[in-house]
């Protein structure tokens, strides 16, 4: 079995503000392999995009801060990095794509000289033609039509979904090992995302490219991901491979995310089954499982202690709760 | 009181007709501001809807699924083209009889977060209809205010909050609740749940069929999210650039598309099994939506469509009952 790229232990990210302290991440733990896709979903607020952002150091201070675990990539702590050596590591090893591709791109600069901008920067040995080369190379690769007059275009002249393709060049220009995609088709429309995972997906297999896929769709993780994380309340409660995700859900809220999503393939009429109320306040969480509040298995245990991560005995699932299904 | 109708779908009694609606904005440019296009942002939108159903308006963003949605209520002014509420032409009707007819049609917005005045109370969002049209003195809009709440589930204890105390899914069902005051027998709801988690986005979906269930109310469901519209649908029209390219039953819809670009919208949809996913073939379509402002000629689709022939380009193909109830704009459908 090959070294894990990418490992996460007890990661603890908080945010401090005048009101109290938010765990918005709190004891997070997982590993990602070389070329691995691994897919994590969660509901606004349920750090998902916090775990990404922590990986990259990109969490803004004040308010927020790592106060504790270690996040290795190729057995290196992340946390323990210089800024310099950050700046080194972030674009050429492990690249990040956002969500709004309107507002991530420079207005003042080309498409093709932001990225060539990143190439020259990562790679010493590359002079501005070569670079510049290699960026219509990349729009070449994510298919936008006629690159090498493209390049010249400011990103005001692309669509949204060409403007992603973009970002895609951009990250993908110095061959990360990890590339980070923080809802990256969650602006677009359906059509124009179906091209857009089409291109991540074929990509990702061409370079060997791991990828951790953050959406809250979980028709895009069935899609395109190998392993699921499932994220509420700044913990992961449920970490499995994708087939048994969706086959055999083991946590509550996973089981209950499912069946409250309607399907395009299912017949209609029947009615869906929400999960009642709320996710808790992350300023006052509850004692015990975060999940207690909501869940129809709920248990007095269940209230007063926070279930650990164990496996279920199907394989690799594992799950945050006393009593999986 | 609210009064509970219990109406059966009354499949054939047409509430709401739709006839060659136009809504172009114009494009000011240059020194004088003059007018120099149109954003033709519904072109020629022909539909009907039954008394009782729901009528899902699918479409891409930019595709004038809001603004026909709009338009129908007259909040915006349509260019051209008829739109009938239960017989009565709305297009000519004066300014006064469309604020009359406002009580037999309403609105549920998009944005729970901005479409609630943050300086007012639940109290006053709820009554503000109601005293508008005069139902009742003080105490008999109270009453009514409570009964509103309770019946989209908020507890009426709430009714001196504001709204930025209440999260996403409670204030869509405010939202709700203020369309309803007026018991309208017409309801467009725009993207009623897009803005919400999925988890509550279900609650606010059951919620909407049971009142609608309860109270015999017609819907215009408006959105993007197809499998949310074939959930909650009867019927489905599919918007493309400013027209319906099809309207069918749901289940027919969904099942056989006769339209290219409902085929390729349909297959484009993640759906959260990944076995179903590994079987699926997607159509992938080129390009990207043309602009509103100068569409292509004839059918607007064709320069992404797979089928395209020299008709295509020159003759705008018409919708046409293709099947029993199934009706397609396209020259060569199926």
């Amino acid at each position: 079995m090959a070294a894990n790229l990418l490992e996460v232990k007890n990661l603890q990210t908080h945010f401090i503000s005048r009101g109290g302290v938010v765990k918005a991440v709190d004891n997070v733990s997982f590993t990602m392999k070389p070329g691995e896709t691994l897919g994590v979903v969660g509901e606004s607020g349920s750090g998902k995009s916090v775990t990404a952002l922590s990986v990259m150091r990109l969490i803004a201070s004040p308010p927020g801060k790592i106060v504790g675990g270690e996040i290795n990539f190729e057995g290196e702590n992340i946390l323990d990095k210089s800024l310099d050596e950050l700046t080194e590591l972030r674009g050429s090893k492990i690249s990040m794509i956002f969500q709004d591709p309107m507002t991530s791109l420079n207005p003042v600069f080309t498409v093709g000289y932001q990225i060539a901008e990143t190439v020259k920067r990562h790679r010493k040995d590359v002079n501005s033609d070569q670079a510049w080369r290699r960026a219509v190379e990349m729009l070449d690769l994510v298919r936008i039509p006629d690159a090498k007059r493209r390049a010249k275009s400011y990103p005001h002249e692309f669509s949204g979904g060409m403007r992603q393709r973009v970002m895609i060049a951009i990250a993908l220009a110095c061959n990360p090992q990890l590339l980070i995609a923080d809802e990256p088709t969650t602006a677009l429309d359906v059509t124009i995302q179906a091209q857009v995972l089409e291109l991540m997906k074929g990509l990702s297999s061409e370079f060997g490219t791991a990828v951790m896929m953050i959406t809250h769709d979980l028709g895009v993780v069935a899609g395109t991901c190998q392993n699921v994380n499932v994220m509420y309340a700044g913990h992961i409660v449920e970490s499995a491979p994708v087939k048994q995700i969706f086959e055999k859900p083991a946590h509550p809220y996973t089981l209950g995310l499912l069946q409250s999503i309607p399907r395009m393939d299912q017949e209609r009429g029947s009615k869906l089954t929400p999960i009642a109320g709320q996710p808790p306040d992350m300023m006052h969480p509850p004692k015990g499982c975060p999940y207690a509040a909501r869940c129809p298995k709920v248990q007095s245990r269940c209230l007063e202690e926070l279930p650990p991560l164990i496996s279920v005995g199907r394989g690799e699932q594992v799950a945050a709760c006393f009593y999986p299904n | 009181m609210v009064q509970q109708v219990q109406t059966p779908k009354e499949t054939g009694t047409t509430l709401v007709e739709v006839k060659g609606l136009k809504v172009h904005f114009p494009v000011k440019g240059g020194l004088l501001g003059r007018t120099v296009g149109h954003v033709k942002a519904v072109d020629g939108v022909d539909m009907f809807i039954r008394k009782g159903e729901t009528l899902g308006l699918v479409g891409e963003s930019g595709c004038g699924k809001s603004t026909t949605g709009r338009a129908i209520l007259q909040l915006i002014k349509p260019t051209s083209g008829s739109v009938k509420l239960d017989g009565t032409e709305l297009t000519k009707a004066s300014a006064n009889e469309i604020r009359r007819k406002r009580a037999e049609m309403q609105m549920v917005f998009q944005d729970p977060f901005s479409s609630l005045d943050p300086r007012y109370t639940i109290g006053q969002i709820i009554s503000e209809p109601l005293q508008n049209f005069g139902r009742g003195n003080a105490k008999e809009v109270q009453e009514q205010v409570s009964h509103l709440m309770e019946t989209v589930g908020l507890n009426p204890y709430y009714v001196n909050r504001f709204a930025h105390e209440f999260s996403g899914g409670q204030r869509q069902r405010i939202g709700i609740a203020r369309a309803l005051a007026l018991h309208p027998s017409f309801v467009v709801a725009d993207e009623p749940v897009s803005a919400l988690d999925v988890s509550i986005q279900a609650q606010v979906l059951n919620l909407l069929q049971d009142l609608q269930s309860k109270f015999g109310l017609t819907y215009l469901f408006v959105a993007h999210n197809l499998s949310v519209v074939k959930h909650i649908s009867d019927r489905v029209a599919v918007m493309y650039l400013g027209r319906v390219v099809e309207l069918a039953d749901s289940e027919k819809l969904y099942e056989t598309p006769l339209h290219p670009y409902t085929q390729a919208l349909l297959s484009a949809i993640p759906v959260p099994d990944p076995e179903v996913e590994l079987r699926r073939r997607r159509i992938i379509l080129e390009g990207d939506v043309p602009s509103p402002v100068n569409p292509p000629s004839g059918c607007n689709f064709h320069p992404r469509c797979w089928k395209a022939q020299a008709v295509c380009r020159e003759v705008i193909p018409a919708l046409e009952e293709k099947q029993p109830n199934h009706y397609a704009a396209c020259h060569f459908p199926g």
